[in-house]
Parts: structure tokens; sequence; C-alpha cells
């Protein structure tokens, strides 16, 4: 093992390593030692395999008619039908691919840029900082979900709905992100590397990119990981409410909201792509959790 | 009641301490033995992670959960270890009190301090009226020292400084009438002057209660001065034992001669070339075979690496751990621990050209010196008059100007090439700012920083200043590897990605970190090594000047005494000026050419090492000389010690005139009124290296 183990008492103690062990390397090695994120990582991988692979394999369309209609689940159908007659695994695997891509553009778009955003304030404080906090302040104090509904109206019903409703998401989360990685430059700022930095010449946005951020790095990942799970679940209550993805495409949310009245006697359609939210958002955490702990080179002890 | 006697009061026998960890358990302490006997002190020395406080926190009961402790803590003839901790809460206080290093840590930010102190006399005697307890919490506090203690009771531990702080745990510690006082580290986070007022205050507790002493300290002139005996641990054993002179004198273990011989000290022993050890202490996290020494002993053989040596009496009561400890009778550090030379200095100087080949493509700045000065030779840097004053606000609504808080002022001072300049300074004289000031990390109020007879441009002259931050861990970006760390400088300054890190690995070797050691991250380097780094990164683009804020403050002695000696080679052979910021006078006797003495951000008085060192005439130099601690048990008992009253003021508001007025033996004492109204009214100038109205001319 190529980390020198730390303990309080002992701060100095030395262990020759070997060999040097390539970053990438060491990140997984750590990853892997968090078990529950490693577990998470594989069931996301399998559904998302599931989702966009499988959708296409499975012999019902989501968007087809089946001649059987409200059938509970059987080997025809594991997850039944619906009144209609769709298959709703066809419909379920559709609609978490579309779930998941959602989440996870919003997740990029709004971790990108609300990071890039807190950092360049927290990096230069003052003025810069008022001003570009306030401007966020002001994205947080618009109801989201009421201008989410009222933007995804306009856009919603196009083709390319789902990415348009992907920006608004994303236009409405980013503070967060923004306000979280401030709070961690602010202190990392002060550190004396950054001003090492400064005295060999690095500019501002040198110092931000290849010093601030990577530290921030631990940050941005929970940030980004909170947001995916805000992400799925705003989707879902924006299609609940019948401003998100429009029929005949569907997503996780779209198909709670439409079988929320079968819950007494078909509940099948109601829980299985309830099921599905819960375990993309909980293994999405959970693998956040373990990345930010494998980037951080400087916690030489993990906890399982 | 300070008479010593042979009765054991606290007995450590085979003590072990371990810590579980992901891949097994780190060994703190691998079988210690020793006892206190009434009334002595016993000083505990040792480097970071030889299981010196880990021993302490045995005793005390205070080890993190988990912890395995083995072996026997005996006080009296108590058995301590075992205990379950509501019975080990009526030993520790009442028979055995502890001091920690960080005071305000160890006390309670929402409680006043007379407060605290009375909790502490009333939780051993609950009989004790609250009034009483009071009367007793400021009968302590005035014990050690706290000036106006009746009406600063009320006060809370934000409202002291570190020292003061220190005291009040120091009271907390007799409240109870202690047979055993634990010190662990106590000044080491306090200037030298609040040392000795603490180390006084320390005393004083001693006297009172009578109770033995357990001194741990890093610090060998402390040990020195306060304790009777010594006990030296090593990788979590005890390796040395015996009176303070026969282990100061005649050491006969390996590794308490090379401590000795890596220390610079302030009496004299100048230009003698330190003689630090080799390599690092054994992780402790895996069995240890033979001596654990053994690996950085010069006098090594077969046996030690096999054999464990045991701890027996080399004469009388001295004892000591090694095979071969009959052979150090009468031989010098130096004698034993060849001093290294440093691998591939020359390495740096050749690359230097080329370095500064690539660097010549982005040369803004015509840095061409003006034509030399008669007398002198030309200065690279010239600070003549610097100011620089922070505005303090308030945290309230509207921020209110607080005023300013004087961190320099009026400093001047020129550098040469191949000359150290040494600052030195207790906290808050001023000297990191100036620091930051040289390389535009800050813009001066007032005055001005001439290189090669130019003004700084703000944007900083990474060519020809560079820095050495003080604490290795800090100022290296904790996500780059060692490579990536030194080729930084020279990629921001137009090296090709192949160029720069080639240049690194050569910068690394001649700091000797080489191979593959280049691709680790700053976490995975020990204290010394990470420093090697940082000087390393600093010599990247070749400057001419290095600015060393404090570098060697955060090593242990012996890795200290390899970055010094590593410095001045590259001093030696780059002809590189030095910019040397410390509060540890010994270490700027040891490498400075001149010294300038600051306090509170004025130059006190400067001139040559030699003169200033050995003939201050500033009655602050006169006080700081005379209270930093030799590692020489007969001298520094022999020696008249300045205590300096008091805390260094707040330099928000500075005292009017002389700002040393306020604890300046002088002032307070010999001078008549009108003499004392001059310092108050007047700022005394730096004439003839010393700024003091009454010094004699």
């Amino acid at each position: 093992m190529a980390e020198t183990v730390q303990t309080p008492l002992a701060p100095d103690v030395d262990g020759e390593a070997p060999v040097a062990t390539p970053r990438w390397r060491l990140v997984v090695r750590r990853f892997l030692r968090h078990r529950l994120a490693t577990i998470s990582l594989v069931v996301f991988v399998l559904l998302v395999l599931l989702a966009f692979v499988g959708g296409e394999l499975w012999h019902y369309r989501y968007d087809v008619y089946t001649p059987d209609n409200s059938q509970p689940p059987s080997a025809e159908h594991p997850f039944g039908t619906d009144a209609t007659g769709y298959d709703l695994l066809a419909q379920v695997l559709r609609g978490t691919q579309r779930s998941i891509e959602i989440a996870l553009f919003v997740a990029a778009v709004s971790g990108v840029f609300g990071s890039v955003w807190g950092a360049v304030a927290g990096f230069h404080g003052g003025k810069v900082d008022t001003l570009m906090m306030r401007v966020a302040d002001l994205v947080l104090i618009f109801p989201a979900i009421a201008v989410a509904a009222v933007l995804a109206n306009n856009v919603g019903a196009s083709s390319q709905g789902w990415l348009l409703i992907g920006l608004v998401l994303a236009a409405l989360t980013w503070p967060y992100v923004a306000r979280l990685v401030r709070g961690v430059v602010l202190s990392l700022r002060e550190r004396e590397f950054i001003a090492a930095a400064r005295t060999f010449g690095a500019g501002s946005w040198r110092i931000i990119f290849r010093h601030v951020l990577p530290n921030a790095m631990g940050t941005v990942i929970v940030a980004v990981t909170i947001i995916v799970a805000v992400a799925i679940l705003a989707e879902t209550a924006l299609s609940f409410i019948g401003f998100g993805v429009r029929p005949p495409d569907t997503s996780l949310g779209l198909l709670v909201s439409q079988n929320q009245t079968a819950v007494s006697t078909r509940p099948w359609l109601f829980y299985f792509p309830g099921l599905f939210i819960v375990v993309i958002a909980l293994s999405i955490n959970f693998i956040g959790d373990g990345l930010r702990d494998a980037f951080d080179n400087t916690r030489s002890r993990s906890r399982r | 009641m300070t008479t010593a006697t042979t009765a054991e009061v606290l007995g450590i026998r085979d003590l072990t301490v371990a810590f579980p960890d992901e891949q097994g358990q780190v060994s703190a302490v691998r079988g210690v033995s020793w006892s206190l006997r009434a009334g002595e002190v016993l000083g505990v020395v040792g480097e970071s992670g030889c299981g010196k406080s880990a021993t302490a926190l045995a005793v005390m009961g205070l080890l993190p959960p988990g912890a395995r402790v083995g072996g026997s803590v005996r006080f009296r003839d108590r058995e301590l270890v075992g205990l379950r901790d509501d019975e080990m809460a009526s030993v520790r206080g009442r028979s055995v009190a502890m001091v920690f290093q960080d005071p305000l840590s160890a006390l309670n930010p929402v409680y006043s301090v007379g407060f605290q102190v009375a909790e502490a006399v009333r939780a051993h005697h609950p009989r004790l009226g609250r009034e009483q307890a009071v009367e007793r919490a400021i009968a302590l506090l005035e014990l050690v020292g706290i000036p106006n203690a009746r009406d600063r009771a009320a006060d809370y531990p934000h409202e002291f400084s570190g020292g003061m702080r220190q005291r009040v745990v120091i009271a907390i510690a007799m409240a109870d009438d202690p047979d055993v006082i634990i010190a662990d580290e106590p000044t080491t986070a306090l200037d030298v002057t609040i040392q000795a007022q603490v180390l006084d205050a320390l005393r004083t507790a001693r006297e009172q209660t009578g109770a033995a002493t357990m001194l741990i300290t890093h610090d060998l002139g402390v040990v020195a001065g306060q304790a009777d005996r010594v006990v030296v641990m090593y990788a979590g054993k005890v390796v040395e034992s015996g009176t303070v002179e026969e282990v100061f004198y005649s050491p006969r273990m390996p590794y308490t001669l090379g401590l000795l011989g890596s220390l610079p000290r302030l009496d004299g022993r100048e230009d003698a070339r330190l003689t630090p050890i080799a390599g690092t202490p054994p992780p402790l996290d895996r069995p240890i075979t033979g001596c654990a020494f053994a690996p950085r002993c010069p006098l090594a053989r077969d046996v030690c690496r096999t054999e464990e040596p045991a701890l027996v009496p080399v004469d009388g009561e001295h004892l000591a751990a090694c095979h071969f400890s009959a052979e150090l009778v009468g031989r010098r550090p130096q004698d034993v621990f060849p001093p290294r030379a440093a691998p591939a200095v020359d390495a740096v100087a050749a690359n230097a050209v080329a370095v500064s080949a690539v660097a010549a493509n982005a040369v803004a700045v015509g840095a061409v010196a003006d034509g030399p000065v008669s007398g002198r030779p030309t200065p690279i840097i010239t600070a003549s008059s610097l100011v620089k004053h922070y505005r303090v606000r308030g945290t309230g609504l509207f921020r209110r100007d607080r005023g300013e808080l004087h961190a320099v002022c009026d400093v001047s001072f020129d550098l040469s090439a191949g000359e150290t300049l040494g600052l030195v300074g207790e906290s808050g004289s001023g000297k990191s700012t100036i620091a930051k000031l040289l390389m535009s990390l800050e813009e001066p109020t007032g005055g001005g920083v001439l290189l090669d007879g130019r003004p700084l441009s703000p944007r900083g002259h990474a060519r020809d200043l560079q820095i050495v931050f003080q604490d290795p861990m800090n100022s290296l970006d904790p996500r780059m590897t060692a490579a990536d760390l030194v080729a930084e400088p020279l990629r921001i300054n137009g090296a090709g990605r192949r160029e720069a890190r080639a240049r690194a690995l050569e910068l690394l070797g001649s700091v000797g970190l080489s191979g593959a050691r280049s691709e680790r991250y700053p976490h995975e380097f020990s204290g010394g090594q990470r420093q090697r780094i940082g000087i390393a990164r600093a010599l990247a683009l070749r400057p001419r000047v290095l600015v060393l804020d404090e570098p060697v403050s955060a090593l242990d002695v012996s890795v200290q005494a390899d970055v010094i000696n590593l410095l001045e080679d590259l001093q030696d052979s780059l002809g590189l000026a030095y910019l040397f910021i410390a509060h540890d006078l010994s270490v700027v006797r040891h490498i400075a050419d001149r010294v300038a003495v600051l306090y509170l951000g004025r130059v006190v008085e400067t001139g040559d090492r030699d003169t200033v060192f050995d003939h201050p005439r500033h009655p602050y130099t006169r006080a700081l000389v005379s209270a930093v601690p030799l590692p020489d048990p007969r001298k520094e008992r022999a020696r008249e010690r300045i205590i300096l009253t008091g805390d260094v003021p707040s330099p928000v508001n500075p005292p009017s005139g002389c700002r040393f007025r306020t604890r300046c033996p002088l002032h307070l004492g010999r001078l008549t009124d009108e003499q004392r109204s001059r310092c108050a009214g007047e700022t005394p100038a730096l004439l003839d290296g010393v700024a003091c109205h009454w010094v004699e001319r």
C-alpha cells in the first residue's frame, strides 16, 4: 500500500513506498474500498444498461399497444400492463432512460457552471463576490417548480423537449453548487499554496482551475450528486403535474403520475416506476460519497 | 518541599500503546519503563511520533477509544492501567494533573477562567463553598502570575493571550494540589519571552504543590534548564535516561548524540556545520527487528539489525539502549555523524543555467543592475521605510472602521548576493508581512522595495525572488505530485511540459528526492522531505533571492539540521541571497550574516550577527537573547534571565513613542520620570543599529 498510515500521534512516520502508483489507480482503489459506493456503481451501471440496451431488446415497445390490458405482472409482462395495454416494463425502461438523461445533463451543466461561478466569486472575494452571490441568491428565491412549469410548458412538447427541461432545471439548480463551492474556496484561498502559486506569477484563472477547483473537488462531487437526485425528483415532479415529458414519450415521473389513481387497484403500475426512482437517487448518492473519498488524497483512512 | 527523595510516585513498567489501523496496528509505545520520583522534574524528549505524548495520555487514561494499552502504570501503589473511566476520574486532577500544549483548546470558551479554575477546585473538594472556591481560584491565578487576577477572573479565555491562557491551565492543574503534573509541550506554541514566563509559572506550581513533574518537550534547551533527569525516547522506546548532566555531557546512545549535534546553538560554535541524522524514524505500523535506530545510525553493525539492545545501566543510574554505548565515551557529534555533503548541488547550478535560458524568452523586465556603488556590493534588494497598515473593520452591520493594524512601520534593509539577513521577532512583529511585501503578495502602505534599483512591480518577480513557506503541508498543493509541484513554476513561465518535467526531476534529485518518490503526493512525504520539495520549487526559476519564512520551524530538530545544511550548500554554490525570517534565535545565529530584530513592526536593533547576539544593546534584544534556553544544563542554570513582564501590545493600538516601553525593564526600572516621558513622546530613531533613547553609544 503506497499510502503512509498516519495517526494523530505519529505524524511523521514515513513508509517508503516501493513504487509510485499512478493517480487513477489510487483513485480506483480508494473507491473500491467504499463498499456501498461499489455496490451502487454496479447497480447504476446495470440500470443504465437495462434502460438503454434492454429497452431496445425487449420485445414490446413503450409506445405500442399490446392486446393485453390491466394485466398483473406475469412472465409475458414482468411488470404488468396498464389499462390501455402498454407494457409497463417497456415504459419503465424508457422512463428510466429519459430520467437518467435529464438528471445527468442537469448535473453536468449546473455542476460545471455552478462550481466555476462559486470558485470565481469565492476566490476574488470583495465586491465581485458580493455581486455574484447576490445573483445566485436571486435565482434561488424563484419558486423553482413554478418557474420550471411555466418555462417547460412552452418547450416540453417539442421533440428535444427533455433537453430543454434539463436546461431549465440546470438554470434553477446551479446556485446550490455555487454556494457550496464558494464556501470551500473562501477557506482554500487563504492556504499558502495559493500564495505560492501567485509568487511564480500564476494568473487568477490558472490558480482557480489548477489549484482551487481540484481541491474543492470533494465538495463539487457531493453537490453534483445531490443535484442528480434533485433533478430526478424535479423532473418527476414536473411530469407529475403535467409540465414535463409529454406522452407518447414517457418518464418515471410521468408514469407515477399517470398511475397514481391505480395504487389500490393495480399497485404494480405505481410501485415499479417508484422503485426505480428510489434506486437511481440512492445509488447516485452513494457513488458520490465514494468519489469524494476517492479523490481526496489527504484522507488516508476511509470509512466503510 | 522540593527536596527530591527517591520515593517513586509514578512508575511506568513495560507500557505499550497500540492504535488499531486499517492494515493492523500502529505501535506508538513499545515497552517503556521509568519512574518519576517525588518532587523531581523528569524531562521526556524525543521527536514527533516517538511516543512521548501517547505515554502521557496513557498515564492519564485519555487515549482515544480503541487504543490498546499494556504493561503497568502505578501511582504510588495503585495500578492505573485498566481502570474504568469513572475510577480514573478520581485520579486525574487530584493525583495527576495535566497541562496541554494548546491552552486555547484546553479551556472551555463559554466559561470565564475564574469559573473554570473554581470548578477544578470544587471537583475534588465538593464541600468547599462557591465563595471559597472562587477565592482559591483567584489566589491560584495570582500565583501563576496573572496581573489583576481578581478582575480578570471574570474574563473568558479568548480575552487572554496565549501565554496567559497557559498560565490559567497551569492554575487549573495546581487546583487540586496534585502529586504529579504532566506538562505536554507546555511552551511549544509560545514566543520565547512568553515561554520564559510560563516556565516560571510552572516552577511556581511545582514549588507550591511539591508535585513531581513530567515535562514532555522536543526542546532540549527547556529540558536542560528545567529537568533533573531526562528520558530520551525514539520510535516508542526509551533509548537513554539519566541525570541531565549525564545525558547532555556524555550521551551513550548515538541518537542522543545526534540530536545534540543537530541543534543550532545560540552560544558560539559558529560556522560549525550541524550534524543531522540521516533518514527518518521507522514506521511503527510493522514490527521492528533489531535496534529501531540502526537504519540511521552511522555506528550500526550487523548485530544492531538483528538484536534489539536492552536499556541497561552504563554508569550508575545512567541507562542506554545501545550495543556499542561504550564506544561513545568522549565522542563528539561530528566524530560519529559524518557531515553529509549535499549530493548534487552542482546539478542545480548546472541546470540553473538551462532554466534561465528557458526563462529568458519570457523576461519582460530589463533587470540590468545599475552601475556598482563604491564600497559595499550593490544590494539586490533595498527596502526603504516600508510601512504596511491593515484596516480593521468591525463585524457589525455597518462594518465600522476600528482603526488600523500597524503591521510594519518604517522598516529599511538591504540584501546583497550571497548574504543572509536574519529577521528575528516574536509573533506580531511583522516579519511575515515583510515577506509578503517582498513577494508582492501585499501592497505596501508606504515606502517601497527596490530590486536592482528599480521599484518592484505589483505583478511580482518570480524569476528574481522566490519564497519558501513555513509549513510545507500548507504551501504544497495536496493534489499535485512532487514532480508536478516543482514543474509548475516552469510551466507557468513558458517551459514545455516535457522540458519542465525533466528539470523538475533534476531539481528534486538535487535536494535529495530522486526516483519514484517524485510521483508521490505531499502527504506521503515526511516533514523534512516536504520542505525539500518546497525548496526545489522555489529554486526552479533560478531566483537570486530566497525569502525563507520560518522554513524550519515546523520540522523536528534532526530534520531541521538537514534542511539548514541544504540551504547553506545551495547558497554557497548558487550565490543566493537569503532573507531568513525566524523566531528561533539559535537558527538565525547559525545561518545569518546580519540580523535585524523586530518588535511590533519596528526594527529595534540591527547589525552583524555576532555583535547583536553577543553584545545586545537594546533592552528587548537583551531580554530575547537571555530567554532562549541553551541545550547545556550548567550554562543554562548559571544564566541570568531577563524576564519581560506582560504581553506584546496589540498592533492596532501600539504604544506611543517607543513601542517597547510597556514591557521595557529599563523604562519600568531605572529611568526617571522625565526620561520616561521622552520614551512615551518620541519614537527612538534607529541610530548606529539601535533604536533606544537610553542605550550607551
